[in-house]
């Protein structure tokens, strides 16, 4: 527990709560307003709810904050960091959500809020994927290009979208769920893959190879 | 100049060029290619990309801006012999060039391919460029002055949600971007021009402000101007007016004198095919002499972002529209009908057209998909049920072939006519 504390506590963890409040409120505030954006499937553009572009926000928050001004040094970490920081993550992710999606929930409605829940899973995956790549900091990038994609591509007229739009389906869909959630599953696997077992893995493979050419 | 340079080689924002370029690439290939031939829908099209390019780049100037908190070195580069002021604008210029690059790019693979139709109408696309520019350049400006202030962690992404959420609420209304480039619009080159030249004296005095360790009174409040000012020449300018009548229009004079905007030539083949399904039509079906397209007949103005059309004193002297929405046949052929209702409906009052009798829909409906030449409609509607059945019944009369598929349109017509209209 105070391992978690610390580790907490580096990471300015209040920081990252102001910031969902404040998207929150942002959202309770703004969320129903109608924006008018590009879309490939209609000259005219599409509307989306900004509530679409704050829930990506919100989705990202948890894993940003897992940076530290150490995080070269981490990377080298034992198990011991490594249990801290997942437990640090699913905490943070868990309580982000719950705190946002309870503030809204008043304001703009039980179906949006469903679909909003439904999609953060996605968004905490991409970011997760996009953290291991290019380091913690830069977690927006995938989430930011994925929002590009799902804002342009993603709708085929009003209240109509494809079936991989998983952020503004009907909460009741199953295949956005799908999504959601797989997208959180290869986010799991990216975090899951550190650099020590990034290198092993390989290795094991070739090895295994080469030892069906052996006598 | 070498600076300059070694900063452009040494960004980590080269990185950004590629993948920033293919996704302004797809956004401008992977959909409709209407835009392809015609200048202003190619310039607007191209200008689409500015709008997504600028949600990252606005996070990732905001990323480059925190660079020298995230390593600590602020106390090395206060303490140099160099200007801190030119050492900014070094960081921020090739920040700038490095992230205008893919925006750039896209606007030149899109002038290729329309290549073929210059030089007439290419300054409006040119217009667009500059107004995905400013984009761009305020962008930037947001990104660097959030990554300045922000955590490095958070600064980044709230750039990025930021910009994307004013760009798409604002941005929109106040036509600093736009989502469609149509051909009776044309972007304000003297509007754009002062808009690109106070967002360059925004980004300078941002530099300057910036660096300014010392004086923080002074750049805060040069800075709260430089935006207002901003704000000022935003509001106070329009992105794109209405043009002019062209002096020269193109036109089809076939059953109906149909007359299309000079930039639309490459629709010249898909009119004149529609215009020939009208000359089929039987000659108790009045026709319209002539048919402007949408906003030659200068009774259009702009107002923001919303296109307002004037009333006419005189409606019967009103010439009918028509609108070529992506070069849709369908488009083309609903104003057609429309136009050919209203000229057969012309003695009749309209006070005395009751609006649940929908037989003139269904004969306008019957029109449509004839004048389109058959198939379904390239659009959707949220008509009606009642609507739906009188369009229904109307394009199921018109996929009747052979010497009477007149009729049922004719006997409709003339029996609604008895009934509401004198004379």
């Amino acid at each position: 527990m105070r391992t978690l504390t610390l580790f907490a506590k580096a990471r300015h963890w209040w920081i990252t709560l102001a910031v969902v409040i404040g998207l929150a409120g942002l959202t309770a505030w703004l969320g129903t307003f109608q924006a008018t954006l590009p879309s490939a499937s209609s000259q005219s553009g599409s509307v989306v709810p900004v509530w679409r572009l704050l829930a990506m926000g919100v989705g990202t928050l948890p894993v940003l904050s897992l940076h530290s001004p150490l995080d070269t040094l981490e990377m080298t970490g034992g198990e011991r960091l490594r249990s801290t920081q997942t437990t640090y993550l699913i905490i943070s992710a868990i309580a982000s959500s719950a705190i946002y999606l309870t503030i809204i929930s008043s304001a703009i409605g039980s179906s949006t809020t469903m679909v909003i829940g439904r999609s953060l899973p996605g968004w905490i995956g991409l970011a997760l994927l996009s953290g291991r790549v290019l380091g913690w900091r830069l977690a927006w990038v995938a989430p930011a290009a994925a929002a590009c994609v799902l804002i342009y591509w993603g709708g085929r007229g009003p209240d109509i979208y494809v079936w991989w739009e998983f952020s503004a389906r009907p909460y009741v869909d199953l295949a956005a769920l799908n999504v959601s959630l797989a997208l959180l599953l290869v986010g799991a696997v990216a975090y899951w893959i550190t650099p020590w077992r990034l290198s092993i893995l390989p290795m094991r493979s070739v090895l295994k190879l080469l030892s069906l050419g052996k006598r | 100049m070498k600076a300059f340079l070694f900063h452009l080689r040494s960004s980590g924002q080269r990185r950004v060029i590629p993948p920033l370029t293919v996704l302004g690439v797809a956004v401008l290939f992977l959909r409709n290619r209407y835009w392809i031939g015609s200048w202003p829908e190619t310039g607007a099209a191209a200008q689409v990309t500015a709008f997504f390019l600028s949600a990252i780049t606005a996070g990732t100037s905001a990323w480059a801006s925190g660079a020298t908190r995230r390593h600590k070195l602020d106390e090395q580069l206060s303490g140099g012999a160099i200007n801190p002021v030119r050492a900014e604008a070094f960081r921020v210029s090739s920040s700038i060039v490095l992230l205008l690059s893919p925006y750039l790019i896209c606007q030149a693979i899109a002038f290729a391919f329309t290549l073929p139709e210059f030089p007439p109408g290419v300054t409006l696309w040119l217009g667009y460029v500059v107004m995905g520019l400013v984009v761009l350049l305020l962008s930037c400006a947001w990104g660097w002055l959030l990554g300045r202030y922000l955590s490095p962690i958070f600064a980044a992404m709230c750039a990025f949600l930021s910009w994307t959420i004013f760009i798409a609420t604002v941005g929109v209304n106040l036509g600093l971007v736009t989502v469609s480039g149509e051909v009776w619009l044309t972007p304000n080159t003297l509007g754009l021009g002062l808009r690109l030249l106070v967002a360059l004296l925004l980004l300078s005095v941002l530099t300057w402000a910036l660096s300014s360790a010392n004086r923080p009174l002074s750049a805060a409040v040069a800075v709260i101007v430089a935006a207002a000012g901003m704000g000022l020449t935003v509001m106070g300018t329009h992105g794109v007016v209405v043009r002019s009548r062209p002096a020269k229009l193109l036109c089809d004079s076939g059953a109906i004198n149909l007359c299309l905007w000079p930039e639309h030539k490459k629709y010249l083949a898909a009119v004149r095919a529609t215009n020939e399904r009208v000359a089929e039509l039987p000659n108790s079906f009045k026709l319209p002499s002539t048919m402007y397209e949408y906003g030659i007949a200068d009774n259009i103005s702009v107002d923001g972002d919303d296109v307002v059309v004037v009333e006419d004193p005189n409606p019967s002297a009103q010439i009918p529209t028509f609108e070529l929405p992506e070069g849709s046949r369908w488009g083309l052929a609903m104003d057609i009908s429309r136009a050919i209702i209203s000229e057969n409906l012309m003695q009749c009052h309209i006070a005395n057209l009751p609006e649940n009798d929908l037989r003139a829909f269904a004969v306008e409906a019957f029109l449509e998909v004839t004048l389109a030449g058959g198939g379904k409609p390239d659009y959707s509607s949220s008509e009606s049920e009642q609507m739906a059945e009188a369009w229904k019944e109307g394009s199921v009369a018109a996929s009747n072939s052979g010497p009477g598929r007149f009729d049922w349109a004719i006997r409709t017509l003339a029996k609604y006519k008895s009934d509401y209209c004198a004379g």
